[in-house]
């Protein structure tokens, strides 16, 4: 192996939740996330990159982890929102309501595949992964300005969404 | 807590709901774990994938042995360097061929001037002894 597999496992361990939940969101499909999961681990086990710090992996594992999910979607050339339906119907969430059998999380995360990719990705790397507008600049090759403006208006989008579908949890804004 | 509060310099303050909504979504976005067992399928495909990149030499020396190309890209840079020296000599080797038959035809051209050289002269010998023989006076 071009990597040590004691090491290797290390980084599939350390990184593992990041990088399936990061496919997950942006595809809504568990069986393609951990395939696109694998694929992203299997190509930094290939790449040969030589990484200088915890944090350039962190970030080359969130860039390729969105640009394959990405690629697996068009790839696919179905409406992220059709599996919305599947995804209410499984409970993927230690929150689970079992007064609406769906809990918030769930139903916040259809509503999140309902947002076009660039907001998506914007969205799940500000929330998911607490990055800084800047940083989510960097990975996602844009400038801070429209990533500031995209976290805006996809949080706003998702949140009249919100009101509309989720009536019990959030108001409607004034 | 509400990522703006901390560096207000990163964007525009956000209204009251949408700070509380940002809480939500941020408790509803926590990462999730993979299927049991992640770990252990991608090293499976890694392994495979090795045994399929480089398959076993024969031998246990031959495996010991250091790679010829260690070098990245010097692999294809000789094959470049191959391709154009091949080239080069098939060139060398069309221009020599082409040169000889042009040589040859020079060859067989001067042959057959030289044998309408020698038919022309015997006809004229022959011209010049009837002559001679009808009396006519020829000048030398």
């Amino acid at each position: 192996m071009a990597i040590p597999e004691t090491q290797f496992r290390s980084l599939i361990q350390s990184h593992q939740r990041m990088v399936f939940s990061l496919a997950l969101r942006l595809l809504g499909d568990y069986e393609t996330a951990e395939e696109v999961a694998q694929d992203v681990f299997l190509e930094l086990y290939r790449s040969g990159e030589r990484f200088e710090s915890e944090d350039h992996i962190r970030f080359w594992l969130r860039r390729t982890a969105k640009h394959r999910a990405i690629d697996a979607l068009r790839r696919r050339s179905k409406r992220p929102e059709s599996l919305a339906d599947e995804w209410m119907e499984q409970d993927h969430s230690p929150h689970f309501d079992p007064a609406t059998h769906v809990s918030t999380e769930a139903r916040l995360e259809s509503l999140l595949r309902t947002l076009p990719e660039g907001l998506r990705a914007a969205i799940l790397l500000r929330y998911q992964e607490d990055m800084l507008p800047e940083e989510i600049a960097a990975v996602l090759g844009q400038s801070a300005a429209s990533i500031k403006s995209q976290l805006h208006r996809g949080l706003t989008l998702l949140r009249r969404k919100a009101a509309v579908t989720m009536k019990e949890y959030f108001r409607e804004p004034v | 807590m509400n990522p703006y509060d901390t560096n207000p310099k990163l964007a525009e303050p956000l209204s009251p709901e949408l700070s509380e909504f940002e809480h939500q979504l941020r408790n509803g976005l926590r990462p999730v774990d993979p299927p049991a067992g992640f770990a252990d399928r991608v090293l499976a495909r890694a392994r495979q994938s090795e045994v399929l990149d480089n398959p076993p030499k024969q031998g246990a020396a031959e495996s010991s042995r250091p790679r010829r190309f260690a070098f990245p890209g010097l692999r294809s840079r000789l094959w470049a360097g191959s391709a154009i020296a091949a080239m080069l000599l098939a060139g060398v080797v069309t221009e020599e061929n082409h040169r000889i038959g042009q040589r040859h035809k020079a060859e067989e051209a001067q042959r057959q001037f030289e044998t309408a050289l020698q038919v022309t002269d015997r006809t004229l010998e022959h011209v010049r002894e009837q002559l001679y023989r009808a009396g006519v006076p020829l000048e030398q």
